[in-house]
């Protein structure tokens, strides 16, 4: 193999996981304009009809649920919420990471230690126990959902850009930065953030998936989003019950949940070989 | 791919069946239910007795007949019109040796009508002012009016005789966790949220019970509790879910036993005392929104009753009222009427716990859309959810399940959530509260049933609260357990043996 075709080979699996994404992407946004039910109201007198099945005229490729809602539009209109919430929160974290990050890795000193040492403390709370503890005290929301995701997925994003922030202030041009008499302001945002961006947006991919996960553990526990609204993960938390009547109402969220874990996964993956950058 | 994912799951049972070595000896029943006990103390539960049935005893039971029996006691009478003598069963022990008495009689019933201990369900012994001891084999209850009822209130829970040498010296934590009691098993473990065991009370005053070692096990996942029945890994199951009520049915390993009514009401409560829901043409136009019959027919699968009557038909002062009727367009009129033309937004908690409960609770809140009303569902845990409602802390529409099953007198099912100020009641009607405290003041069988008759009326004029339906109770067994379910929803174990 020469090293061009190896390295076209190995980006295959960044081209799977674009594709399964996008796959994923136009169900959650072109699907509900295309398929234009309502994933709320039902039809009680047609319950757990299985994949396929035409009920009055009306056809449910997916089958329904215990309500009697068309499986599919759930999926598309849960997806939607699922992947609203998951990059919402994961925007928060990259964002309050990667300021602290800087802060940490370029003022130093004293910054430096408290903004570590809270790192290590978010890292040894149990995420779970948080949630709970969160969703008590606030009560079960979407709202809430983001902000828990949002504001304790931080702290990989912080370590990572104090690492790199670390590298890059020693470098000749920030010292050439510095002599010209730039403010601290500038050199940290015109030249030192474009250059630890790259390995924080790699790091968003590879986290997305992790929230999504959450996200639908969260509902599959029902502490996040509240029925009847679906969610990822609240559908297939509704579904477990019927799972011996009605194995479609996990089976498909799930496949879901599937293609966008191991979509991101991939592109992740491909990301990383394309930016050469090393993520810890 | 449904089919051959069936096929796979129906192989997996089948092979956890033939891998599953250590079915239960003939003596040991293993009971899966749906929720873990969170304390053994019978003066304190916040959940029905059905554990705590076994290991104490009342000075009143009852038969299958639903008829009351000497228990602890052996005769009581009226001697005047607010005490009540008791003539109790001699030679009796605890688990622990302890004797029972006259003292642990009283000691029984101070410790609960305190009102500084909170006991959830003094709803029920209310009447109670206090004990006296008279010797050690009589005592006397004075109640605070006449209560015809006492006998009744003396045949469960919160009543079940403890002991008092033992309480003073563990204490009521431990006691709630390793409790004694004169009834027909000791518990010998109990590790919450994973088992309870009791073996049988070789001493017990009524002879020892046929099965020796029982197990409850709380199995919250209702697929997982079927899964266990059949691999033979439980022998009896509580709450069988309305959709796999069909695959039990199929199996010949197994028998469903269907109590109709058994037990439990289910409706909407309402913090009337708030606005909107302190208009009543706000609370019949809700009442009015919701179609029973549907969602019995549909979603409970036809396990239950849709009916207007929050008393069941075995109550004395049982009467028989009509679902409401389903209409729309009347319940928007009548909001309209009432200054709310748009409907409105409110909270609604609707906890997984009864029938398909999260699933009913949905289809009301579309039902409710379709008048315009905007219910914001919240499917809360149960271990919170218990904890909110006594304390008032619910959201202003809160689905509950209440029974009578404790005295099966219309009282039971209507005292404790609609008089102002019980920790299960939202309601504040004076002229409600009025006809309440009549009812329990009368000894007159026939005046207390029309005060009982009354005080339903007035339910449908007022609509404290809005009735649902009145949900079957559902058990399944394996086919060689004699078992037969109750309409009082005990699960007396002293009666249950394995059959041929």
């Amino acid at each position: 193999m020469t090293p061009e075709l190896r390295r076209s080979f190995a980006g295959i699996d960044g081209w799977v996981g674009a594709i399964l994404l996008i796959a994923v992407l136009l169900l959650a946004v072109l699907g509900p304009q295309l398929w234009a039910l309502d994933p709320i109201k039902g039809v009680l007198t047609a319950t757990f009809k299985p994949p396929g099945t035409i009920v009055s005229g009306q056809w449910h490729p997916l089958g329904t649920d215990q309500l009697g809602r068309d499986l599919l539009v759930r999926i598309m209109a849960g997806t939607r919420l699922s992947l609203g919430i998951v990059v919402i929160a994961g925007l928060i974290s990259a964002l309050i990471g990667t300021g602290l990050g800087l802060l940490a890795g370029y003022a130093g000193g004293w910054a430096d230690i408290i903004i570590m040492r809270l790192v290590d403390i978010q890292l040894s709370i149990p995420f779970i126990l948080l949630v709970l503890l969160v969703i008590a005290v606030l009560g079960p929301s979407i709202a809430n959902v983001v902000i828990v995701l949002g504001v304790t997925g931080w702290a990989i994003f912080a370590r990572v850009a104090r690492a790199r922030t670390l590298e890059v202030r020693e470098l000749d041009y920030v010292e050439a930065a510095r002599a010209l008499g730039a403010s601290r302001l500038r050199i940290v945002l015109r030249h030192i953030l474009p250059n630890i961006i790259t390995p924080q947006i790699v790091l968003l991919t590879l986290d997305l998936p992790r929230l999504i996960v959450l996200e639908a553990s969260i509902g599959f526990l029902g502490l996040g989003v509240q029925p009847p609204v679906p969610t990822l993960g609240n559908l297939i938390g509704e579904g477990r019950s019927y799972l011996l009547v009605a194995d479609w109402l996990v089976i498909y969220p799930g496949l879901v949940i599937a293609a966008l874990v191991i979509g991101f996964n991939f592109l992740g993956d491909g990301l990383i070989r394309l930016t050469q950058v090393r993520v810890d | 791919m449904r089919r051959i994912l069936s096929g796979v799951l129906g192989l997996g049972l089948l092979a956890a069946t033939a891998a599953s070595p250590v079915l239960a000896a003939p003596n040991e029943l293993v009971i899966g239910r749906a929720a873990s006990a969170a304390t053994l103390d019978p003066g304190f539960l916040r959940e029905a007795g059905t554990l705590v049935d076994n290991v104490f005893d009342t000075l009143i039971l009852r038969d299958k007949e639903m008829k009351l029996i000497p228990g602890l006691a052996l005769s009581w009478a009226a001697i005047d019109d607010t005490t009540w003598e008791f003539k109790l069963r001699p030679g009796v022990k605890f688990h622990n040796g302890e004797a029972f008495d006259a003292t642990a009689v009283k000691f029984t019933f101070d410790r609960v009508i305190d009102p500084d201990a909170k006991s959830p369900t003094i709803s029920y012994v209310r009447s109670v002012v206090g004990v006296d001891v008279v010797d050690p084999l009589t005592v006397r209850v004075r109640t605070n009016g006449p209560d015809p009822l006492l006998p009744t209130r003396m045949s469960r829970y919160p009543a079940y005789i403890v002991p008092p040498k033992y309480i003073a010296e563990v204490g009521k934590d431990v006691f709630a966790r390793k409790p004694v009691g004169t009834g027909p098993y000791k518990v010998t473990e109990f590790v919450q949220d994973d088992r309870v065991v009791m073996v049988a009370n070789p001493d017990y005053w009524r002879g020892k019970a046929t099965i020796g070692r029982v197990v409850w096990k709380p199995i919250p996942e209702a697929t997982a509790r079927i899964a266990a029945l059949v691999s033979g890994e439980v022998q009896l199951i509580e709450g069988v879910p309305a959709e796999l009520v069909s695959l039990v049915k199929a199996s010949p390993e197994l028998n469903l036993e269907q109590v109709r009514n058994g037990g439990l009401t289910i409706y909407l409560g309402l913090k009337s005392a708030e606005k909107p829901l302190s208009d009543v043409k706000v609370r019949r136009a809700l009442s009015m929104a919701i179609d029973r019959k549907t969602i019995v027919a549909e979603i409970l699968k036809g396990l239950g009753t849709a009916t207007g009557s929050q008393t069941s038909p075995a109550d004395f002062g049982y009467k028989a009222i009509e679902p409401p009727a389903y209409d729309p367009a009347k319940a928007k009129a009548l909001l309209a009427e009432a200054g709310y033309p748009d409907g409105f937004s409110i909270k609604m908690q609707v906890p997984r716990r009864y029938i398909s409960s999260a699933e009913v609770g949905q289809a009301i809140a579309q039902q409710f859309a379709a008048i315009g009303v905007k219910a914001e569902l919240e499917v809360p845990e149960w271990s919170v959810y218990a904890q909110q409602v006594p304390a008032g802390k619910q959201a202003p529409i809160y689905m509950l399940a209440w029974g009578s099953t404790q005295t099966l007198d219309a009282d039971a099912a209507l005292f404790a959530i609609l008089r102002s100020g019980e920790p299960y009641s939202t309601v504040s009607m004076p002229a409600l509260d009025a006809l309440l405290d009549q009812s329990r003041k009368i000894v007159d069988a026939d005046k207390r049933k029309a005060v009982l008759l009354e005080i339903q009326d007035k339910m449908v004029e007022d609509v404290p609260l809005l009735t649902l339906y009145q949900e079957d109770s559902l058990y399944a067994a394996r086919k060689d357990l004699v078992f037969k379910g109750r309409p009082d929803a005990r699960l007396p174990l002293f009666d249950l043996k394995f059959g041929p």
